[in-house]
């Protein structure tokens, strides 16, 4: 058989099966609640660890051989050497067997998939993160890079929403950020959610978003068109979210989500991921909120 | 495209003796379970000779139901050893394809699991596009349509060769088999088969009579539709609530029928068979119509009823296909409209999706 059509780019084949994942060790284990875990993964083959880059914001396919695959976003910043990290919240078949491993034990990785975040655009302008729950993960790598480079950016406000104080994640590193001048941290916890003593906010992430942002940036002397606001969560909270950052007069072209919908292969083969003619996986997770008020309401 | 001459009629499934004893895998329709199936034969006394369309599209021979992707077995020191199966899929002619299935597997399928051809995304599925390269699908022209077939509609025809390496059209007053080859891969199947082949007639005559063989077949098509209107419907975002997906879509049972018996459905899963300690992942075809597709393991589900499904469907055909895989996303076979068991008919989408541009465009005007 002649081998013309597969040389050509319409049909590139590489050499490893699209699918196939490789071996990575658990590092670390950090219980961030009690249904949430961060792992520390590096690569077995140092090959493949030599190899691997990826940008702020994309995913991987994670594999328990035996159980699946699942995709989460690798909530590291690449500029962390010898390892990457991914956050998972106990709640699928996948996850349960990952909450069970050891600190040693073995997984798959295929990745990085998708598209990045933009830091470039970002340059110079006031940024806001909001997000709630196990949505913080995607969120947190890019705060991570603003943060290596903080000089280049303005004013950094972050609302970090969860259901109770028990949900609510990077607690460490939280309270590190809390401390920072250069950051307005905001926690909060649903009503009901707050224990004796609770120092952060009660209320979800749209409406504390909406009291407290506005207010932090007029106190820097910041008004709404130097912002940009990024955003993940459940997505009643991000419809909420949009809203509320509408009201304060930030565009949607101002508004960057990272979506996260149901995904198999990652490469655009399994049919799953669309929201009408858009693949997440293909052209996202990363987009706007102008595109994604463009796509059809398949949510 | 060149004519290369003539296999007198009744003498087709010949061909399928004469590969076997070369070595080559042939899939043809043949009687599995009692249904006309596309299946490995060894003999042209195995084929069923009058035939419209096997039940079966011959994609499971490109993309198999399932398949392994990869072993693991884990060591004593808790590492792991992936490996790959090995890649040695056999020669095989698929003989007596269909246009609309030459059309859905060769090109639309064919994209899906190529990378993109505008330089869109890299990722290319080997082993979908190395069972193609080693694949030749021989076609035979349809001479008549059912009540359930619309390729002429979807821009196609019972006589196109969109797909096919070889095409192979009964012709004038004896029914001779006109054989034309459109590839590399068509013209090495000639080589094999050429002490079957008669040679030397007037081209011009043989043209003549194909031709109008292939326009005798494509006058008796019914179901006719605009797919430029049922494209600009579904582009326009307004119309995705359009009561029509509702009102068309509620009936449907879910059973994924019209998925798994459809040329151009890509759609899969991988399942992981063992445990820990050894096993295999394999892709397996799945289905948009069931409602643990898309569900999120929070629980959101973003096309929680079963028209919502239904109409993702439709629109994967009459338009997703297009946006994405810059190809159509039907090719007119029918056998979602034949075989659904509750007459849910992507045409009546389609027609009425048609129907309700026009009027939107008059109200307009």
């Amino acid at each position: 058989m002649s081998s013309s059509a597969l040389t050509s780019a319409h049909t590139r084949v590489s050499a490893a099966s699209l699918y196939v994942p490789k071996p990575v060790r658990v590092r670390k284990i950090i219980r961030e609640t009690h249904d949430v875990c961060t792992f520390q993964l590096e690569f077995v083959d140092p090959v493949h660890a030599a190899a691997f880059t990826y940008r702020t914001g994309q995913f991987g396919e994670f594999s328990v051989f035996g159980v699946g695959e699942a995709t989460f976003n690798i909530s590291s910043s690449p500029n962390w050497k010898g390892y990457f990290e991914c956050c998972f919240r106990k709640i699928g078949l996948v996850t349960g067997a990952m909450a069970r491993l050891k600190e040693g034990d073995v997984i798959g990785f295929r990745g990085p998939y998708g598209n990045s975040y933009d830091l470039d655009a970002m340059h110079g302008r006031d940024l806001i993160f909001a997000a709630g729950g196990i949505g913080f993960p995607p969120i947190r790598c890019l705060v991570w890079r603003v943060l290596e480079e903080r000089e280049k950016f303005g004013s950094v406000v972050i609302v970090h929403g969860a259901r109770s104080h028990r949900d609510l994640i990077y607690q460490r590193e939280m309270a590190e950020w809390s401390k920072r001048r250069d950051i307005h941290m905001i926690k909060t916890v649903d009503p009901g959610g707050d224990p004796e003593g609770w120092d952060g906010e009660v209320g979800f992430v749209p409406t504390v978003l909406e009291e407290r942002v506005p207010w932090v940036l007029e106190r820097e002397g910041k008004g709404p068109a130097n912002a940009m606001a990024f955003t993940c969560g459940p997505p009643v909270m991000t419809k909420f979210v949009i809203q509320a950052l509408t009201r304060m007069g930030i565009g949607l072209e101002q508004i960057v989500l990272t979506l996260e919908n149901k995904m198999k292969c990652a490469v655009g083969k399994c049919g799953r991921c669309n929201i009408g003619s858009t693949y997440v996986c293909l052209e996202g997770p990363i987009f706007n909120a102008a595109q994604v008020r463009a796509m059809p309401d398949d949510q | 495209m060149k004519l290369v001459g003539t296999i007198p009629a009744g003498r087709v499934w010949d061909v399928v003796d004469h590969l076997s004893r070369q070595g080559v895998r042939v899939v043809a329709p043949t009687l599995v379970d009692g249904l006309c199936q596309f299946a490995p034969v060894t003999g042209a006394h195995q084929v069923v000779k009058d035939y419209l369309l096997p039940q079966n599209t011959f994609k499971e021979f490109l993309f198999p139901k399932q398949e392994r992707v990869f072993t693991w077995l884990r060591r004593d020191d808790g590492s792991y050893v992936v490996t790959e199966p090995p890649r040695d899929f056999p020669e095989t002619v698929i003989l007596g394809g269909r246009p609309c299935d030459a059309a859905a597997i060769g090109v639309s399928l064919k994209s899906v699991f190529s990378a993109s051809a505008s330089d869109r995304w890299e990722h290319a599925d080997p082993l979908f596009l190395e069972r193609f390269e080693r694949t030749t699908v021989v076609c035979i022209s349809c001479d008549r349509p059912d009540l359930s077939c619309f390729c002429t509609t979807m821009g196609l025809g019972p006589d196109d060769p969109t797909g096919s390496d070889v095409l192979i059209t009964a012709s004038g007053p004896d029914g001779d088999l006109v054989v034309e080859v459109f590839s590399p891969k068509g013209e090495r199947f000639v080589e094999r088969i050429r002490p079957l082949l008669i040679t030397g007639q007037s081209e011009s005559l043989l043209r003549e009579q194909r031709l109008a063989a292939g326009q005798e077949a494509r006058g008796r098509f019914v179901r006719v539709f605009d797919i430029g209107q049922v494209k600009a419907f579904l582009d326009n975002p307004e119309n995705f609530d359009d009561e029509l997906f509702q009102r068309l879509g509620t009936k449907c049972v879910s059973c994924g029928v019209c998925t798994f018996e459809c040329p151009t459905c890509h759609c899969f899963d991988f399942k992981d068979l063992g445990d820990t300690t050894g096993g295999e992942r394999i892709k397996v075809w799945d289905s948009c119509q069931f409602p643990a597709f898309t569900v999120h393991a929070t629980g959101h589900q973003p096309r929680p009823t079963q028209w919502e499904r239904y109409r993702n469907r439709f629109l994967c055909k009459f338009k997703i296909y297009e946006d994405v895989f810059e190809t159509l996303g039907c090719t007119g076979c029918g056998r979602c409209v034949r075989d659904c068991p509750v007459h849910v008919d992507i045409t009546s989408y389609a027609m009425q999706s048609h129907a309700r541009q026009v009027t939107l465009l008059q109200l307009k005007a």
